[in-house]
């Protein structure tokens, strides 16, 4: 019976030993749950934290953006018919008066919303303020900078290219207009038009544009030859006899060539002018008729001896 | 579990001081249960980010929590095992707030956290530091006396 007591005893006493370490075991368990748990709820409240700030920035755009704005009425002047009047004087009489538009109210732009939730979020809660700046205000001027930098360069980029183009253009214009002027000494003037219609020509046959050519090509003329007196007045000036007669020496063959250039063009242009059916120049404005003296004697040429 | 040193030298000294070891384990575990429940938590945060005493915020919540567990146990939750349960929640409320970046607990925040559990949680349960006495033992000494309360508060 001791024996069995014994064992029995001892059996308890294993089974209470076995029940404490389940127990043990399970609180463990619980134990290590539980720090799982609270780990998560650490990383969650921490990114709230985080957000915290910037989340209060949204609540007052919020608030702001539903704000509405009431502009004032405006005062316009008015000048109007106003009334029939009768009678003699009969007729619509025009009266001054003032239109006044009453004020209008209209919901907040967004610009206007955020320019208003900045100020209040600087002056109310700077922390949001600062969260706002760094994570979105800062960035997106960034951004904008950037896209302002980048539509500036491709900007940029197609001025250069057309000012190249026009200076290609310009460039072959001179080129072409130097070899016609070089080909003005050919005498045969037809087959130099020829030439030059069929250089110049395009989808027709290029004698309109030949036309236009050659009237650039008198223009530019024109103000070498312009150019050219400005130079030989300017040599001219405060020089004695002598060296006036050397400068006019120098002068006269430029004027010379310049002037047999432009006839030529003028032949050029009147020839063209008829080909295409036209009067062969244009027809110049009549010299003006002298003025007849204010008191109506004969002007003092006419006592010249002729 | 706790990473402030302050904070684990006192928890060592409230369990040093618990007699009924299994009641006080098993509040400690629902407290943390009710408390890291995803629900009841985001509740928690909310009164928390938004609070400007955070400690005393936290030392309410902890009020709040272990009233959910008295009301569960219909009543029956053993007084004395709950106090300290409830002190070593408060700690791990702490502990967390501090890790979360939300306060910096040093010895000053830890007595004001635990002043404010002890003077809020003690008149709910119609108790006073006296009648704490006899049903805490070590404890209910240390809360009488400022000096030993001071030395659990400040882990000396």
């Amino acid at each position: 019976m001791g024996l069995l007591n014994s064992i029995g005893q001892g059996l308890s006493q294993a089974g209470y030993a076995a029940g404490d370490i389940f127990a043990k075991q399970a609180a463990a368990e619980q134990s290590s749950i539980m720090e799982l748990e609270r780990q998560k709820r650490l990383a969650e409240f921490q990114a709230e934290l985080k957000n915290a700030p910037l989340k209060r920035y949204g609540a007052i755009l919020k608030d702001e953006a539903g704000k509405d704005v009431t502009e004032p009425g405006k005062t316009e002047v008015i000048d109007a018919p106003s009334e029939f009047i009768g009678g003699e004087n009969a007729g619509i009489e025009n009266a001054k008066g003032l239109i006044n538009t009453p004020p209008t109210t209209r919901k907040r732009t967004q610009d206007e919303a955020m320019t208003a939730a900045n100020a209040r979020a600087m002056q109310d809660d700077p922390e949001a303020y600062a969260e706002y700046e760094s994570r979105i205000g800062k960035p997106l001027r960034e951004e904008r900078k950037i896209d302002e930098a980048a539509a500036r360069s491709e900007r940029d980029a197609k001025q250069r290219a057309d000012a190249e183009t026009r200076r290609a253009a310009d460039a072959e214009r001179k080129d072409a207009t130097q070899r016609y002027i070089a080909d003005l000494r050919s005498k045969d003037a037809e087959k130099r038009l020829e030439a030059l219609i069929a250089k110049t020509g395009k989808s027709s046959d290029g004698t309109k544009e030949a036309l236009n050519f050659i009237d650039g090509v008198r223009k530019d003329l024109a103000n070498e030859a312009s150019n050219l007196q400005r130079l030989y007045q300017a040599d001219l000036k405060d020089k004695g006899k002598t060296a006036q007669a050397k400068i006019k020496a120098e002068y006269d063959p430029k004027f010379a060539d310049i002037s047999a250039k432009r006839q030529q063009i003028e032949n050029d242009f009147s020839a063209l002018r008829e080909k295409v059916g036209l009067p062969a120049s244009a027809p110049r404005a009549p010299a003006p008729a002298p003025k007849p003296a204010a008191s109506g004697r004969p002007p003092l040429d006419s006592f010249f001896k002729k | 579990m706790l990473k402030n040193p302050l904070l684990k030298e006192a928890q060592a000294k409230i369990e040093a001081g618990v007699q009924d070891r299994d009641a006080f384990s098993r509040i400690v575990q629902a407290g943390q249960k009710v408390m890291y429940d995803q629900a009841t938590f985001a509740e928690l945060a909310k009164g928390l980010k938004d609070a400007k005493d955070p400690v005393t915020e936290i030392a309410e919540g902890m009020i709040g929590i272990l009233g959910i567990l008295y009301k569960q146990s219909r009543k029956t939750m053993p007084i004395p095992p709950m106090v300290l349960a409830g002190m070593a929640l408060l700690l791990d409320a702490l502990d967390f707030a501090e890790r979360a970046g939300l306060v910096k607990i040093g010895k000053a925040e830890l007595n004001k956290a635990t002043t404010h559990y002890l003077n809020s949680l003690l008149p709910k349960f119609g108790l006073t530091p006296e009648k704490m006495d006899g049903m805490l033992g070590q404890l209910g000494g240390t809360m009488k006396d400022p000096a030993k309360l001071a030395q659990i508060q400040g882990g000396q």
